[in-house]
């Protein structure tokens, strides 16, 4: 709590203030950061692709989202504006961190609106309002290789990929069926991009996947610690793999969020207290509260018309 | 037995030569192998008899000579191949029509030999442990091959497996079982499963009854053969047991330091044993 | 005149024991005979002679040292001697049977199974391969319970008669037979006498050899003596 609130102060403090001094532009050196976007560019051109590449040591530690950090600095301009969430929040710790990390070593601009940012760094979800070509989606990724489920060997798995030879991938969702009934991953559910490489999208709920295929943005994935890239440029294919007659699904919920009322977007289970009371709100919180704001405005516009009497309906 | 009245042969190989440095793993096999063939390999250890049985499953690149395997003329895959063999296709000539049809197994793109070991070759190894995934259940291990060629249909995928267990006489209700929880002998029946659901034309045994205990290896090997009979399977087969040798295949290889040493009809190799060796290995089998 | 279907030239034999100092055993020594459709030629002479030796040869068990043996078959003339392993193997699943003085096959497969595989062999159906296979075991009296079970306790007896069924289920134009009768009773004996007559009447060639003279004699229609000295003159029954 106490580091949260000395976060918040400094990071009030710093907003008057340049970046801080002795540090490159966004930390990493500029000859890192071009080995990092050579890696993009090949990442961007042979989609899905997982690339490998040096990835650096950054003052935090694996886990805390090195890959997507790495990725983010070697693209930030001083003219972006940035977006940092972890699990649809922009006010967890992960997410707080990391905005402030790239706020004293860039300057730059911050936000936590979806529609204001230039460059929206995520952990676990796509934002729920739909992304634009103007904005470019950087995912923080643990496990980048889908098949290492079943196949432990790195050749093996290149080789796999290389040959594109993914019978195992469906090994797996065999498996998932066999044992549950129905296709049970609901997070990191294995995708294929452009009709070629089987990609983990990163532990995003399958809620999200569909916000992947023909997505105007540009999607970067960062892996710290497996070092290595991958990318969906912007308008392309990404299908989630399933069986003919257990085709692919998303979560929905019985009941709206209890914030917002929202029936159409990905929900956290909250538990309330020690009894088991339990209430489901929007996972996306800059969303949440835009839908909010929108509804009472869309009250308020009616109480103003109620009490002028207006036809507000034209 | 019809398919022995084709003319052409399945597999064939032209003076394999396997060294390892100066030492020689195996040197200048020849053999024909026709559908529905099972070719006996017998030897001891040591012989060169694995070697072999490698290069010609394409697994192992020899230090010289061809393995020339002769595709399946309704392969969806075969067109992209046909500039390429009619350079490896020289044995048949290149007036004939269908020359185009025989590959190289080692010039082949390592993509292209691994999907014709799981398409139209299959691969049977001593210890079900390496032929088989050990940790998905049964059902997958069968249909792993099917989902390889873009089957996507759950119930589908399902009755094939179904229908294997039964085939190859395991409990339909072991379906979803792990293969860690089989017997060695049922291990053995599920990998043979695995191989032959995709209907292949040949099909390689390394010590298919190995490690098993007597009692098992006889279901097994009538198992074995009624499947090649009634599938119309090529196999070869590599043995050091004599009497399964006897029981399984149509001719046999005797193999001694590396050498092709004799070889025949299993029955005339066996009761009228030509080379000092054969003499040997025959005279000392143990009798039951 | 009949067609002739078998004819052996000159033919030789020796065996060298290489575990027993390469010493040579001469078993055939230019042995030359022919047997026609429809007769029966029983191989006889002292123990030793070479009868098993010449039996198995003419079945492409044995590999002859020199000499020929011409088979005239519906596909065409072979010379067993001379063919590679696939001539010889494929004549013997269209063209000639054999019924060895032991039964060798896979342990624990039924004997109406081990009966009916030289007609799945053949590429006769399963259904009627099996209807047929239930035949002859009835016709040598083998108790139908024994049908589905394995030959491996049987008797000697019994174990011969599964043999036989197996040898003569599948019509073929050649039939060898190494001591069919030794270990059967005279009941059994009088139907293999009766198969083989049958086999004959069918335009079969029978080269046999048989234990004991009461049934050569009933079956026989020449005789191939073999002497001491290992070759052979041909005579009539």
């Amino acid at each position: 709590m106490i580091l949260q609130q000395d976060a918040t102060a400094s990071v009030a403090q710093e907003t008057e203030t340049a970046p801080l001094a002795g540090y490159n532009f966004a930390y990493l050196d500029e000859s890192s950061k071009r080995m990092v976007r050579r890696g993009l560019l090949k990442a961007v051109a042979i989609p899905g692709y997982q690339v490998p590449f040096a990835g650096r040591e950054m003052p935090m530690p694996c886990g805390w989202g090195t890959g997507g950090i790495q990725v983010t600095a070697s693209i930030i301009g001083p003219d972006d504006v940035l977006k940092v969430i972890d699990q649809g929040s922009d006010e967890t710790t992960n997410a707080v961190s990391i905005r402030s990390f790239f706020k004293r070593t860039t300057g730059v601009a911050t936000t936590t609106h979806t529609k204001d940012a230039s460059i929206i760094q995520t952990r676990h979800r796509i934002p729920e309002e739909p992304l634009t070509e103007a904005q470019i989606l950087v995912y923080q990724v643990p496990l980048p290789e889908p098949l290492r489920w079943l196949e432990p060997s790195e050749q093996e798995t290149r080789m796999l990929h290389a040959l594109e030879e993914y019978g195992l991938m469906n090994v797996k969702i065999y498996e998932d069926i066999m044992r549950h009934g129905t296709i049970a991953m609901s997070f990191d559910y294995p995708v294929r991009v452009a009709g070629r490489y089987i990609t983990a999208p990163s532990p995003i709920p399958r809620f999200d996947n569909p916000k992947m295929h023909q997505n105007p943005a540009l999607q970067l994935f960062g892996a710290g610690r497996e070092k290595r890239l991958y990318a969906i440029p912007p308008y392309t294919d990404v299908k989630s793999l399933d069986f003919e007659d257990y085709p692919f699904t998303v979560q929905h919920w019985d009941e709206p969020c209890a914030l917002c009322g929202s029936t159409t977007s990905y929900l956290d289970e909250v538990v309330l207290d020690d009894k088991g009371t339990r209430m489901f709100v929007c996972s996306d919180s800059d969303a949440c509260q835009a839908t909010l704001a929108r509804k009472q405005a869309a009250q308020e516009t009616h109480n103003q018309g109620t009490t002028s009497s207006n036809g507000c309906e034209a | 037995m019809n398919m022995l009245n084709s003319s052409t042969p399945l597999l064939k190989a032209r003076n394999l030569t396997k060294r390892y440095g100066e030492h020689i793993g195996c040197q200048n096999v020849n053999l024909d192998l026709w559908p529905g063939e099972v070719l006996g390999i017998v030897g001891e250890s040591g012989s060169g008899k694995s070697t072999l049985l490698n290069m010609l499953s394409g697994r192992l690149t020899p230090t010289c000579g061809q393995v020339l395997y002769r595709r399946d003329p309704s392969s969806q895959l075969l067109n992209a191949h046909h500039t390429q063999t009619t350079e490896t296709g020289n044995e048949t000539g290149t007036h004939d029509p269908d020359a185009g049809l025989e590959i190289d197994l080692h010039t082949l793109s390592e993509g292209e030999r691994r999907r014709l070991l799981r398409t139209e070759l299959g691969f049977v190894h001593q210890n079900p442990r390496d032929g088989l995934r050990m940790r998905v259940s049964a059902g997958a291990n069968i249909g792993e091959r099917l989902m390889a060629r873009g089957d996507r249909h759950y119930g589908h995928l399902r009755t094939t497996a179904l229908e294997w267990l039964d085939k190859v006489e395991l409990s339909q209700a072991r379906i979803d079982d792990a293969p860690a929880s089989y017997s060695g002998g049922m291990q053995q029946r599920l990998q043979i499963a695995r191989n032959l659901v995709t209907s292949p034309r040949l099909v390689y045994m390394d010590e298919p009854t190995g490690g098993l205990d007597v009692s098992v290896q006889a279901r097994l090997l009538d198992l074995i053969r009624r499947l090649v009979r009634d599938m119309g399977l090529a196999v070869i087969l590599v043995t050091h047991d004599l009497a399964v040798a006897r029981l399984l295949s149509h001719r046999l290889m005797v193999m001694y330091h590396g050498n092709v040493v004799e070889e025949g009809l299993t029955d005339q190799v066996l009761d009228d044993p030509h080379h000092a060796y054969t003499q040997l290995l025959v005279s000392s089998i143990l009798q039951g | 005149m009949s067609q002739t279907v078998i004819e052996v030239k000159d033919l030789c034999k020796y065996f060298i024991l290489h575990q027993q100092g390469g010493i040579r055993i001469d078993a055939l020594d230019n042995i030359s005979f022919t047997v026609e459709a429809g007769t029966c030629v029983a191989l006889y002479g002292p123990s030793g002679a070479g009868k098993s030796t010449l039996l198995k040869t003419l079945y492409g068990n044995y590999l002859p040292t020199s000499g020929s043996i011409l088979v005239h078959c519906p596909g065409g003339v072979v010379d067993i001697a001379k063919a590679d392993p696939r001539t010889v193997s494929m004549l013997r699943h269209t063209c000639i049977s054999y019924v060895s003085q032991f039964l060798r096959v896979i342990p624990r497969v039924s004997t109406l199974d081990l009966v009916a595989e030289p007609l799945l062999c053949a590429g006769v159906d399963e259904e009627t391969a099996r209807r047929r296979a239930c035949d002859l075991p009835a016709r040598l009296n083998l108790p139908a319970r024994l049908w589905n079970l394995a030959p491996a306790t049987f008797s000697g007896g019994e174990q011969q008669r599964v043999n036989i069924a197996r040898g003569f289920i599948r019509p073929t134009p050649i039939l060898l037979l190494d001591e069919p009768t030794a270990s059967l009773d005279a009941m059994n004996r009088k139907v293999v006498v009766e198969l083989i007559k049958e086999a004959c009447a069918n335009d079969c060639a029978v080269v046999g050899i048989f234990h004991d003279d009461d049934t050569r004699e009933q079956v026989a229609t020449s005789l191939v003596h073999i002497n001491e000295h290992h070759d052979a003159e041909l005579k009539s029954a």
